[in-house]
């Protein structure tokens, strides 16, 4: 697979990490995983700003992992910022969290998400979401052109 | 197709007509005072309009009453003064109209009369009496009809002499009451008629309308007095109306300060409720986030362990993680169902028209896609329709078929059977299994979260499917209960109103 097609993943629970680590690999899906540990941390990555100052923006990652309950700023308000900044606003973003409130649910296709999947508690169902969420994001679907992007 | 539309237009029909009702009582609410003013005054000044024209009827028969004897006595008098005076002193006394100027003369009957009636007046109560004809004596100055009233007088009781002749009308600028009644020619009276010399008519028959006797009786009196008297009634109602008024505008307001202050609770309390709700939101949400997190973990982790540690661990050990994955996949569970039991309570009801017969038919469909090996009989009635939430009546079925499904999985000839008994207060839906039943002793317990009345090992679940169900149906504002026998089956009854 294209090692520039990275994954970045917005979670706070070391374990979750750990564990979506895990999934990714049993799967075999050898993509590169950048973490971030909170909201804020997030948006500084991805519009290259406070530790992340100076990182070369043209490369984005090709699927965004987004737990919504996140310190500092929360998921859907990560996610509100990535689709009014034009340098964002196309990236693929699935929601991967424990809450299936519907408010969240309406809140996060309103503003533009892509996925909606709910952690479940057993493992291997987990693996199953997480394989097919990277394979569909990373393989099958098509991202928008470059050119697009930047506008 | 026929039943079901006749009921729509007629429920049609009942809600326009209570959109008009509602709209006339709508000003009758917001200005409650003004119209029951109106309303009280109307009814005021009708009394009273009644009254006065009651009191005025009762004046006027009164009156009459009075004036007919005073007539009849009059009358009574002149005839027996014409029959057994004047006709029994016969030639031997003069009989003349100006017997005061003649001595030993007696007067004529007519002028007996008037000499009575004219002594009377002078008693001061204006009392007036007149005789008069077409055809008075040539002595007599004012013999003849003087007015409008008089002439009428004449044709009228010439025409009908039995009737006597009255009105109502001033008289010399007094109120009064004019009575008129015929002068009859008797027989002892046309003999002296046709013979005297100055009588103007000398073919006098007996029962001939010799003119007419006319009582005037002053009224004005008593219509002071009547007036004064409907005055002070007129008063009176009205400080019973004002005061009546007063006391209703007092209530009324009393009351309308009380259903504001009701209101104002009203709103306290939704206030107190949204924000106890959106606590048990943020609390539900937490829980729903938070607590299976780490469950995540401990299920991840333990599987993590057999996948890569297997070779280390024993049988027993691994059956310990695979239990210990067991437990952790049912707590995840029970979470996700009491949830679902919390937003069942929480959720906004959208009410609409339901057909309970395809949504049950929907659900069985689903289940046995879900379980192709299951071979099951399911009956059901066909054009269920109530009014509910689609959604949470879907989750009512796929809790009571669901559960019919389960408990009848030990059964080869598996009977599911859902209904409606339409009886006079309520119409009953029902599910009916033939499936493993239950004791009715427990029968309590069948509808509290977390209780179960079969073992985990016998029937997998959680119990929170007819706490939900029962939920939903109280939100509805129906009711749910059971019966069952052991072994036999069990019905789930509920209503919908």
């Amino acid at each position: 697979m294209d090692k520039k097609k990275f994954i970045f993943l917005v979670e706070d629970n070391p374990d979750d990490e750990a564990l979506t680590m895990r999934a990714l690999k049993q799967n075999h899906i050898g993509n590169e995983v950048v973490v971030a540990r909170d909201g804020a941390e997030a948006l500084d990555y991805l519009f290259g700003k406070g530790k992340y100052a100076g990182r070369d923006l043209s490369e984005m990652p090709a699927l965004i992992l987004l737990d919504l309950k996140l310190p500092k700023v929360n998921g859907l308000e990560v996610l509100k910022q990535l689709r009014s900044n034009p340098m964002t606003s196309l990236l693929p973003v699935a929601i991967l969290t424990s809450s299936r409130e519907e408010h969240d649910l309406l809140t996060g296709y309103k503003l533009g998400l892509n996925s909606y999947i709910i952690k479940p508690v057993d493992f291997d169902q987990f693996t199953d979401a997480v394989c097919s969420l990277g394979k569909y994001w990373l393989a099958i679907n098509e991202t928008p052109p470059e050119n697009g992007r930047a506008k | 197709m026929r039943s079901e539309s006749c009921p729509v237009i007629s429920s049609n029909l009942c809600q326009q007509l209570k959109k008009i009702w509602a709209a006339c009582l709508l000003p009758l609410y917001r200005h409650t005072i003004l119209v029951l003013s109106i309303i009280f005054c109307g009814g005021a000044l009708l009394a009273f309009w009644y009254l006065s024209h009651a009191t005025t009827t009762l004046m006027q028969s009164a009156a009459l009453q009075g004036i007919t004897m005073y007539s009849e006595s009059l009358s009574e008098l002149r005839n027996y003064y014409a029959s057994e005076v004047v006709d029994r002193v016969g030639s031997h006394v003069e009989v003349a109209h100006d017997y005061q100027n003649k001595p030993g003369a007696i007067p004529l009957p007519a002028t007996f009369t008037m000499e009575l009636g004219r002594r009377i007046s002078l008693y001061g109560s204006g009392m007036k009496v007149r005789l008069y004809s077409n055809y008075p004596f040539p002595w007599r100055k004012d013999g003849g009809a003087h007015d409008d009233f008089e002439r009428q007088a004449l044709m009228a009781l010439q025409a009908n002499p039995k009737q006597p002749y009255y009105r109502f009308e001033e008289f010399e600028g007094r109120a009064s009451l004019r009575y008129a009644t015929a002068d009859i020619m008797h027989e002892e009276c046309t003999g002296c008629h046709n013979s005297r010399p100055d009588s103007p008519k000398h073919d006098w028959k007996v029962g001939d309308v010799r003119g007419v006797l006319e009582i005037v009786r002053p009224l004005d009196v008593v219509v002071a007095q009547s007036h004064a008297d409907l005055r002070d009634i007129f008063f009176l109602f009205g400080a019973l109306l004002a005061l009546g008024l007063g006391a209703l505008t007092l209530v009324i307001t009393r009351l309308r300060r009380v259903s504001v202050e009701l209101e104002d609770q009203v709103t306290q309390r939704t206030t107190q409720l949204a924000a106890a709700n959106k606590e048990l939101e943020a609390f539900s949400y937490s829980v729903s986030h938070d607590l299976r997190a780490p469950l995540r973990s401990i299920d991840g982790f333990s599987r993590a362990l057999l996948d890569d540690y297997s070779g280390q661990l024993d049988e027993v050990g691994q059956d310990y993680l695979n239990r210990v994955r067991a437990a952790t996949q049912r707590m995840g569970q029970l979470i996700d169902d009491m949830l679902m039991l919390s937003r069942v309570t929480r959720s906004e009801m959208k009410p609409e028209s339901v057909n309970l017969s395809l949504l049950a038919q929907s659900v069985v469909d689903e289940l046995r896609q879900e379980y192709p090996e299951r071979s099951v009989e399911f009956v059901c009635m066909p054009g269920m329709l109530v009014r509910g939430d689609t959604h949470l009546l879907k989750i009512v079925l796929e809790n009571l078929l669901g559960n019919a499904w389960k408990f009848t999985s030990k059964r080869d000839q598996a009977h599911i059977e859902f209904g409606v008994m339409h009886q006079i207060d309520a119409s009953v839906y029902f599910v009916r299994d033939n499936g493993a039943g239950f004791d009715m002793a427990y029968v309590g317990k069948l509808f509290s979260a977390f209780q179960r009345l079969h073992a985990m090992t016998e029937f997998p679940g959680t119990g929170i499917g007819l706490a939900t169900v029962q939920r939903i149906i109280h939100r509805h504002g129906g009711q749910a209960w059971a019966e069952g026998e052991l072994n036999k089956g069990a019905t789930f009854y509920f209503t919908l109103p």
